[in-house]
């Protein structure tokens, strides 16, 4: 038996092994126990009153149950991850932002993307993965999405065009470093403003909806005929626009490094 | 004018789609994403707007359906065939194509590369050839393998978007 054969047998059987394992693992409930049937009282709770139009005293006025506990019943909990990305972007870009040769990068270097077929294909496609992510954020509070899926599906897009392209093509439609930085400068004050908002009444910060100890009116839901679902769609906007634009700041600062450092790291 | 009317109402109609509803609030949310990216994609996408006609997008359609209920059953039958007798040649091939636009070119490689037993390995837009790797390789002159490859992509391809 050469070691080639030997080697494959043992994985074979050692893959077989961790199969069987993980298989009466699974079956005889090892990873946990099976979710049940019935709703425990808290999601009773939120099933029972993000979208109650006969009793609003604790609606939040948009039917996606999901959308309503992330931006209204526990509205902190989003704020401070927002605030956690905010901060690990601010730093990697402190970290990646000194080391970027920007004189290097003036002259385009020998970079010609991948062939015609992947750079017509990808034009293609990010166009529609861009149209999706407004999709997704722009329904975040009638059906699952939202500001932060959104965002990420949109810095797909970029994402695609720098590999299928270049990272100056990109440049030249207009993702540019300081730009996205302003462009999630708005995005954080469009946080700061709507959840702030209630304050003037007398509310909470974050207030959606009119609550029985408060003045505050509540953000409309209805608009004439457009359905807006309260301050949801605000705040999914601008955690839109918040997301995309510091997944684009990593993308963007990590291939500028990657350029400019090119020479010296051979 | 007539391409950004035309993009609008392709991405008005892929944003209804997507959500699967028709409300007046998807239509205005709707119109709105799809006029903004109409105006930014419309250069980018469409080089001459004269060649968008509704002739075209029927056969696009016709082109569409042969391909995935004759060409595409066809070639996996022949591929089942040779998976169970063993009966293969693997190789590369050079094939020439006469095309003119970068959308004919890429229609073209993806009908290759889809249907099992030819995939595109690289594309020379100089001498204007695919390379593409055949399961079965019959001959090696490029003008044969066209025949046997990708003539019908071709004659279709331009009259879609050349």
């Amino acid at each position: 038996m050469n070691r080639n054969t030997l080697s494959g047998v043992i994985i074979f059987v050692s893959s077989l092994i961790l199969f069987v394992i993980l298989s009466y693992i699974a079956v005889t409930g090892g990873v946990g126990k099976h979710p049940s049937e019935e709703i425990n009282s808290l999601g009773q709770f939120f099933v029972n009153n993000s979208y109650n139009v006969f009793n609003k005293t604790f609606w939040a006025g948009s039917p996606e149950a999901v959308t309503s506990i992330l931006w209204d019943y526990r509205g902190f909990d989003t704020i401070f991850e927002t605030t956690v990305l905010f901060i690990s972007i601010g730093g990697a870009l402190v970290l990646a932002y000194k080391k970027i040769n920007w004189d290097k990068l003036i002259t385009p270097l020998s970079d010609k993307g991948l062939t015609l077929i992947v750079k017509t294909s990808v034009k293609i496609i990010s166009s529609i993965v861009v149209l999706l992510s407004l999709n997704l954020a722009l329904r975040g509070y009638i059906s699952p999405g939202g500001g932060f899926a959104g965002g990420s599906a949109y810095s797909i897009a970029p994402l695609l065009l720098i590999s299928g392209l270049s990272i100056y093509y990109i440049t030249r439609l207009g993702y540019k470093l300081h730009k996205m930085i302003n462009i999630r400068t708005i995005g954080l004050l469009g946080l700061s403003i709507v959840s702030l908002i209630p304050l003037i009444w007398f509310g909470y910060i974050l207030q959606n909806q009119s609550k029985p100890s408060t003045v505050f009116p509540g953000y409309p839901v209805y608009i004439g005929p457009l359905y807006l679902g309260g301050s949801l769609i605000y705040l999914n906007i601008s955690e839109f626009l918040v997301v995309s634009t510091e997944f684009i700041i990593i993308f963007l600062a990590m291939f500028l490094l990657l350029k400019s450092t090119k020479g010296e790291a051979e | 004018m007539k391409k950004q009317a035309i993009l609008f109402t392709l991405y008005l109609l892929a944003y209804l789609l997507i959500s699967g509803s028709v409300s007046l609030t998807d239509l205005f949310f709707g119109a709105i994403v799809a006029f903004i990216l109409s105006i930014i994609t419309c250069n980018y996408l469409v080089k001459d707007e004269t060649k968008l006609s509704l002739t075209r997008l029927l056969r696009l359609i016709k082109y569409l359906l042969v391909y995935i209920f004759v060409i595409e059953p066809r070639a996996h039958l022949d591929v089942i065939k040779r998976i169970i007798t063993s009966e293969y040649k693997p190789g590369i091939v050079e094939v020439p194509y006469y095309v003119v636009s970068d959308y004919s070119k890429t229609l073209i490689a993806h009908s290759i590369t889809n249907t099992p037993g030819t995939v595109v390995v690289s594309i020379n837009d100089q001498e204007k050839k695919f390379y593409v790797h055949w399961i079965n390789v019959k001959t090696v002159e490029p003008l044969k393998c066209r025949a046997y490859i990708s003539q019908y992509f071709e004659e279709n391809a331009s009259k879609i978007f050349d």
